[in-house]
């Protein structure tokens, strides 16, 4: 109970303690549009009271977790720092780069939530690290920080972007995400949750089916998306059947008897079956893949002396078979923007 | 073939054949012959042990002195400490190659040997050397019966 009390005080404490950096920064451009295509840095940013509404929500969970466990351990527990990677969860900073590759400012996969930075344990060091990169306005490891078009004064944020480089020049930043608003009287920033295992597009189930799961988001019908995915079919040497019940609604069953294996090398043998259904709910098409495989090295004619895929073979077939039919649900769309591993918006 | 010839024989070709096979079995997966870890070790499991108690008696023999006599009719015994090692090296030798091949990388599902089949064939191959070599081996370098090795003579 001690530190419930605690945890609360802390809060409190931390919230008012905030205290303000100044933000330099070399490289400014849009990030909120209302076109994306506007610029190639536009992406997301969020407002100064979303940011602290997103804390309070935190601090609820946290303070409920901290709550629990304090009732569990009677014997003194040593207050954390709330944001820091404890018991309670596997919290951590998302600041110098995006969880998962998932560009949001709040929410999502990884649960990004926005808290001052005395709140996080590496907090001050992260900042200092995130305003140097402002200042210098250079790419370090593909990213680089700028300023948001919309900063003042008296709230700047600064975004993490892509970009790329070709020998020391770097091109225009991209798909940006504000990952710190700095004001002059607190400093706040992205933290997330990372269990270091990203929820990607395959998903293995205990049973050793691989899901392919994909989410577009497009005005077009499932029927669109389905020449490529079976051109994809035949191309991996499927024999296919399409039932399409409406537009809207297909399912495309696919199949291959005992073969050498075309995805994995050295002589694999391999029967497997991939269905996909697209399903349209709202304004995305659900794509859901369902991957069967059976391997064997040995060249057997008996299914019964073939076996489920190991997690190193299944991570392949995963791997293949999520960029094969990404690469086909991307081909029927003429403009494609990736949001993350999962979800596309198709035009 | 002399006695001394045979331990000779036995203590080298058990030699040759532990390492060969060990090494070749340990390898295998990843010079790319059909066969994974760990079904190779169960493999080496199985063909390993008979050739380390060979080895494993000659060890103890070497520490007996005075070596003991042992009665023995020279005329089958070189066919009888070669033949069934000869045999055994053939056929081993013509089941991992027929098992290689069998299942290479292009080879068609269907015409593979499966790795149960490639132990039946070791294990049949190792029932040879357990019927004749086996016996010849506890001869040459086991403790003697009591009273000595019986003569060819003796009722």
């Amino acid at each position: 109970m001690r530190s419930l009390i605690g945890a609360v005080v802390w809060l409190l404490i931390g919230s008012l303690g905030s205290f303000g950096f100044a933000a330099d920064y070399r490289v400014s451009g849009p990030v909120k549009c209302s076109n994306p295509s506007q610029a190639p840095s536009c992406g997301s940013d969020l407002t100064l009271s979303e940011a602290q509404r997103s804390f309070k929500n935190e601090k609820k969970e946290i303070t409920k977790c901290l709550f629990e466990k304090s009732s569990k351990k009677r014997d003194g527990l040593q207050l954390p720092r709330l944001f820091s990677q404890d018991e309670c969860s596997m919290m951590t900073l998302a600041v110098l780069g995006n969880l998962c590759d998932e560009q949001r400012t709040i929410g999502g996969e990884d649960e990004y939530f926005w808290a001052p930075v005395n709140q996080f344990t590496d907090g001050n060091a992260t900042l200092e690290t995130l305003l140097k990169m402002a200042k210098d306005g250079q790419a370090h490891d593909g990213h680089m920080v700028i300023g948001t078009a919309s900063s003042t004064d008296q709230e700047r944020h600064l975004a993490l972007c892509a970009v790329a480089s070709v020998r020391g020049s770097s091109g225009p930043p991209r798909a940006c995400v504000t990952v710190a608003i700095v004001t002059p009287n607190a400093t706040w920033l992205r933290g997330g949750y990372s269990d270091s295992l990203c929820n990607a597009m395959a998903v293995s189930r205990p049973t050793g089916a691989i899901d392919i799961l994909f989410e577009v988001v497009t005005p077009q019908g499932a029927d669109t998306f389905s020449p490529a995915l079976t051109r994809m079919m035949a191309d991996m040497g499927l024999a296919f059947e399409l039932q399409a019940r409406t537009k809207d609604s297909l399912r495309l069953r696919s199949v291959a008897g005992l073969r050498t294996s075309t995805v994995l090398n050295g002589g694999w043998k391999e029967a497997l079956d991939f269905d996909i259904n697209l399903d349209r709910a709202g304004d995305r098409i659900f794509v859901n893949g369902e991957l069967h495989v059976m391997v064997c090295r040995q060249a057997l004619g008996n299914l019964d002396q073939y076996q489920g895929l190991d997690d190193a073979q299944r991570s392949i077939f995963a791997q293949t078979f999520d960029s094969n039919v990404r690469a086909a649900l991307k081909s029927s769309c003429k403009s494609v923007i990736e949001r993350d591993a999962k979800t596309m918006t198709c035009k | 073939m002399t006695v001394d010839e045979s331990r000779t024989w036995l203590i080298t070709s058990s030699l040759v054949i532990t390492a060969a096979q060990m090494v070749f079995l340990i390898t295998a997966p990843v010079v790319g012959f059909p066969l994974q870890y760990p079904k190779n070790l169960d493999l080496l499991q199985i063909v390993t042990p008979v050739f380390l108690g060979y080895l494993g008696a000659a060890a103890h023999f070497i520490f007996r002195n005075p070596v003991p006599e042992v009665s023995v009719q020279n005329r089958y015994l070189g066919l009888l400490v070669r033949g069934p090692l000869a045999i055994y090296v053939i056929v081993t030798g013509s089941a991992l190659a027929a098992f290689g091949y069998a299942n290479r990388a292009d080879a068609a599902a269907g015409t593979g040997i499966s790795v149960p089949n490639l132990a039946t064939i070791l294990s049949l191959s190792l029932g040879l050397l357990a019927a004749t070599t086996s016996v010849i081996n506890s001869y040459l370098f086991a403790a003697p019966l009591p009273g000595g090795t019986p003569g060819p003579d003796a009722r």
